[in-house]
């Protein structure tokens, strides 16, 4: 039985984070008992994000399928119960934004969701037909986050999606990359242009991300979206066929994927990691990485070595 | 480029294996019971096709590029929701049928003699695996019978009979003009497609 008390203070916490408004997790029958608040970052605007996202590369594009779509929106679903709000994808991904646009609307109400999708297209003055064309396939009348997709004539775009912002047709404006490729070139973005969010790959198995771009990402406060947290299923699926460590039980660790993606959110300058599935129980999964305690420096270290090892 | 060259196969692909297998499942719920008439259909493409009339052969050609062109319209048509390159696969498709045509307008059509060289007999062997064992076989590796690749519906098992159609067929060289391999080409080309996607769905 949801403990009311228990739910308005999540609503509260939600509200207070700018994502929750009107909507309730747990609304849909999950059980809202916690024992902790969910783990938020501070985006550049002060207002604070969950620190596990969803992305949708692969899993959500199902095309017109109902049975897939049905089983996405439950997926999706999962996700908002549990506190998440940051959902990444692309016109890239196929059919990916389109069947996140029919699970929104079959969820209904006002979840509290953070929209980030890409520009993508080596047409230079197309940006702003792209983020129409996002905003109409997701349902939305305003995407939070617009990012360059692996620098596809991104200086075109960048400057036509700053503009976008400064007129308030976004609140956010990024630059992505992935597999740990042309960081120089992010570097140098990030040092000369005003955006707010990067995106790379960073996962326990490609630490690349740690060197450059963490560092110089919170010394110009740019908000960090880890992708390929489990580096497209292979990390996770290599380290399940052993077994969990009781050291990391121990440490208030709870699976394998809490372990993987607390590992990232415990840098100090990660904002968001963005696990991809296409089921609810390895959603379910996931999110139990947005509560609990995180890993100081030297349990990271430990949970570096002991995943070398495996 | 070299940015493209590091990739992996597996990293390019935008769609999961079940998602893949799906199609066919949605494309046969589609059909049924039209499976009957499409049976129909092919035991008399291979009837006209083995008859001893020009017209006859002709019409089995027509039919042979029909299947190539409901696949590219049916099969593609779904497979473009969920893979970017599929206009581009559907066009393949759409090319070979209109070689099959040109086969009926300008040459023999579609004649089958009996086998008499290795290639009639390896022809017969690959015809025989599009058309009857290549949906007995992913039957037998687990798929739900409803969801088998069936030639005519399926662009695998259809390039494999088409393959091994061509090879059986009694097609004369026309000047110069290799009319045989010109008419592989393609189908041979979509096979290896779809060895990589595979490939690809397997190794991710």
């Amino acid at each position: 039985m949801p403990d009311p008390d228990l739910s308005r203070r999540r609503l509260l916490q939600l509200a207070a984070a700018g994502l929750g408004a009107g909507w309730l997790p747990g609304a849909f029958g999950q059980d809202t008992h916690e024992t902790n608040a969910l783990i938020t970052r501070r985006l550049p605007d002060g207002s604070e994000l969950p620190a596990i996202g969803m992305g949708t590369w692969i899993t959500f594009n199902v095309g017109s399928d109902p049975e897939a779509r049905a089983g996405r929106t439950a997926v999706l679903r999962a996700f908002f119960e549990a506190g998440g709000a940051l959902v990444d994808s692309s016109p890239m991904y196929g059919s990916s934004e389109a069947v996140l646009g029919h699970a929104l609307s079959e969820i209904g109400g006002d979840p509290p969701l953070f929209a980030a999708s890409k520009v993508w297209t080596p047409d230079e003055d197309a940006t702003a037909e792209q983020v129409a064309q996002s905003e109409r396939r997701w349902g939305l009348e305003r995407m939070d986050l617009m990012q360059v997709h692996n620098l596809v004539a991104w200086e075109a775009h960048l400057a036509h999606l700053l503009e976008m912002r400064e007129e308030g047709r976004l609140r956010f404006v990024g630059i992505t990359t992935s597999h740990g490729r042309r960081h120089a070139e992010i570097e140098s973005i990030m040092r000369d242009w005003p955006i707010d969010f990067v995106q790379a790959s960073y996962s326990l198995g490609n630490r690349e991300a740690e060197r450059r771009l963490l560092p110089l990402a919170e010394e110009r406060g740019i908000a960090f979206i880890a992708n390929r947290p489990f580096q497209g299923g292979r990390l996770i699926d290599r380290v399940k066929r052993h077994p969990f460590p009781d050291w990391a039980r121990e440490a208030g660790l709870a699976n394998w994927a809490d372990y993987l993606l607390k590992f990232l959110i415990a840098h100090p300058a990660v904002t968001c990691a963005i696990p991809a599935t296409s089921r609810v129980d390895h959603m379910r999964e996931n999110m139990t990485a947005l509560r609990g305690p995180l890993p100081d420096k030297a349990l990271r270290q430990r949970m570096v070595e002991h995943v070398r090892g495996l | 480029m070299d940015t493209w060259l590091s990739y992996r196969l597996a990293d390019l692909l935008m769609f999961s294996p079940a998602i893949y297998a799906r199609l066919f499942e949605r494309l046969n719920d589609a059909l049924w019971p039209g499976h009957v008439l499409l049976a129909g259909l092919t035991a008399a493409m291979l009837g006209l096709a083995a008859l001893r009339a020009g017209s006859a052969h002709q019409l089995a050609a027509v039919m042979l590029a029909a299947a190539w062109i409901w696949v590219a319209w049916r099969f593609f048509g779904l497979y473009a929701e969920i893979n970017l390159a599929a206009p581009w696969f559907a066009a393949l498709f759409a090319g070979q049928a209109v070689a099959l045509l040109t086969l009926t307008a300008i040459g023999p059509g579609l004649a089958l003699g009996r086998p008499r060289r290795v290639r009639h007999w390896l022809g017969l062997g690959l015809a025989t695996w599009g058309l009857a064992l290549h949906p007995l076989a992913w039957w037998a590796a687990g798929r739900p019978l409803a969801g088998t690749e069936l030639f005519a519906v399926a662009p695998d098992p259809t390039a494999i009979a088409t393959l091994g159609l061509l090879l059986m067929a009694d097609l004369p060289r026309r000047g110069r003009l290799p009319i045989r391999g010109i008419l592989l080409v393609l189908p041979a080309t979509w096979l290896l497609i779809s060895a990589l996607t595979w490939w690809a769905l397997l190794t991710a």
